[in-house]
């Protein structure tokens, strides 16, 4: 009895969505069901009708005319495609031969140029040889006066 | 017998209302399948609805990232994988399960993508209870070709009418022996035992578990669960049998935690 109860009891849980669960699962079913069953008619309405054939045929011959004229339009457009082409290279080698010219004309300065400072580094080195001279002479003059200092402190004694 | 009746047509017309989902479509298949019935008999429809560019060997269920095992009953993976107290007030049930067409879980489940797979599962799981009710499994092997279609057509389809009749052959015991299988969490090993069903569920329990279940009468720590409900530990072990046995002949207890 008890068990009777508490079953009773776990169905009124797990059975709350029994009844929209089966409407939803007819309903899936009846979609998929219905989708297959419509292929299945459309292709037997293909096979049975006569003027579908006619219509295919009328297709066809639409499908060659679209053909031809896809041709030709497929040439017109190759020609332009080819022009295109042809003028980009012919732009593209202008383009690398106005970069051949600038290079060259860098290459003409960067050599003035370290000409330039080979000259520089020589002057700098003059330079630094005259500073060093006038920088020994500045302290054996220091020396003397010192001691010309001593000798006049001498003196006054 | 209108108790028996009864109760047995609750067990029996038991059922769970399930959703399911894949991450690449928009599609949601719901539907109602019975608590003693297997996910191997759904999972091939629901792939066909789903995904029906894919192949069923890659087809699995997963319930929040557990894979679930086709050839168990229904009603032991959704009172094992959702834990929820049978006697505690509870919401309305749609379980939202997810369906995969790609790393099959080798490990974890075994694939019943041919049609024989389950079917011979499940028979060696009869000849297995039957074997420790009765010594012996002749009573399944000696069924003939047409009996065994009829029993296993009416485990397909849920047919209790054809199903009655080879209950009270399934369920017998003549040697005072009844398979039961125990479920404790996701994770542990599944617990096998041959009790007596003079025995009462508390002292199996008791005797199986004893540190979850330290007393005989009183569920201290945890509690049974079979088919959804709880089972006071004084319950006979032969009602067990005769009303809450499953088509496998096992009864299977799914032990909830206090």
């Amino acid at each position: 009895m008890e068990l009777e109860k508490k079953l009773r009891s776990r169905d009124i849980v797990e059975k709350s969505y029994y009844e929209i669960v089966e409407q939803y699962h007819a309903l899936l079913y009846y979609v998929f069901h219905e989708t297959t069953n419509t292929s299945g008619i459309e292709t037997a309405k293909m096979k049975e009708d006569p003027n579908i054939i006619t219509s295919s045929g009328v297709s066809s011959s639409q499908t060659d005319q679209v053909g031809n004229s896809s041709v030709s339009t497929d040439a017109k457009r190759l020609e332009k495609l080819q022009r295109d082409f042809d003028m980009a290279v012919h732009q593209l080698k202008e383009v690398q031969e106005t970069q051949k010219r600038q290079q060259n004309l860098a290459t003409k300065q960067i050599t003035v140029l370290k000409s330039q400072l080979g000259v520089q580094e020589e002057l700098n080195e003059e330079k630094n040889k005259r500073i060093q001279f006038l920088q020994d002479e500045l302290l054996a003059l220091q020396l003397e006066v010192s001691s010309l200092d001593r000798q006049l402190e001498g003196y006054k004694r | 017998m209108n108790k028996q009746s009864n109760t047995r047509d609750l067990v029996w017309n038991g059922s769970l209302s399930i959703s399911v989902t894949t991450e690449s479509s928009p599609l949601c298949y719901m539907t109602n399948i019975p608590r003693l019935s297997y996910i191997a008999f759904i999972l091939d429809e629901v792939r066909k609805i789903l995904c029906p560019n894919e192949k069923l060997d890659n087809c699995w269920l997963e319930f929040e990232g557990v894979p679930l095992k086709s050839h168990w009953p229904i009603g032991v993976l959704y009172d094992l994988y959702t834990a929820t107290d049978p006697d505690a007030p509870r919401s309305p049930v749609l379980w939202k399960l997810v369906l995969h067409y790609d790393n099959f879980p080798a490990s974890q489940l075994i694939p019943c993508n041919e049609p024989t797979t389950f079917r011979t599962l499940f028979f060696n799981a009869l000849k297995e209870s039957d074997y420790v009710r009765n010594k012996s499994a002749s009573y399944i092997l000696s069924l003939s070709n047409s009996a065994t279609e009829e029993l296993w057509t009416s485990i397909q389809k849920h047919d209790f009418e054809v199903y009655q009749r080879f209950i009270p052959r399934l369920r017998s015991a003549k040697y005072d022996q009844l398979p039961v299988r125990i479920y404790i969490t996701p994770d542990t090993p599944v617990v096998q035992e041959s009790v007596s069903c003079k025995e009462t569920l508390g002292s199996m329990l008791h005797k199986t578990l004893p540190k979850l279940f330290p007393s005989q009468n009183i569920a201290v720590l945890a509690k049974a669960i079979v088919h959804g409900i709880s089972i006071p530990l004084s319950t006979n072990m032969n009602l067990l049998n005769q009303e809450l046995c499953y088509t496998d002949g096992f009864v299977h207890i799914v032990i909830h935690m206090l």
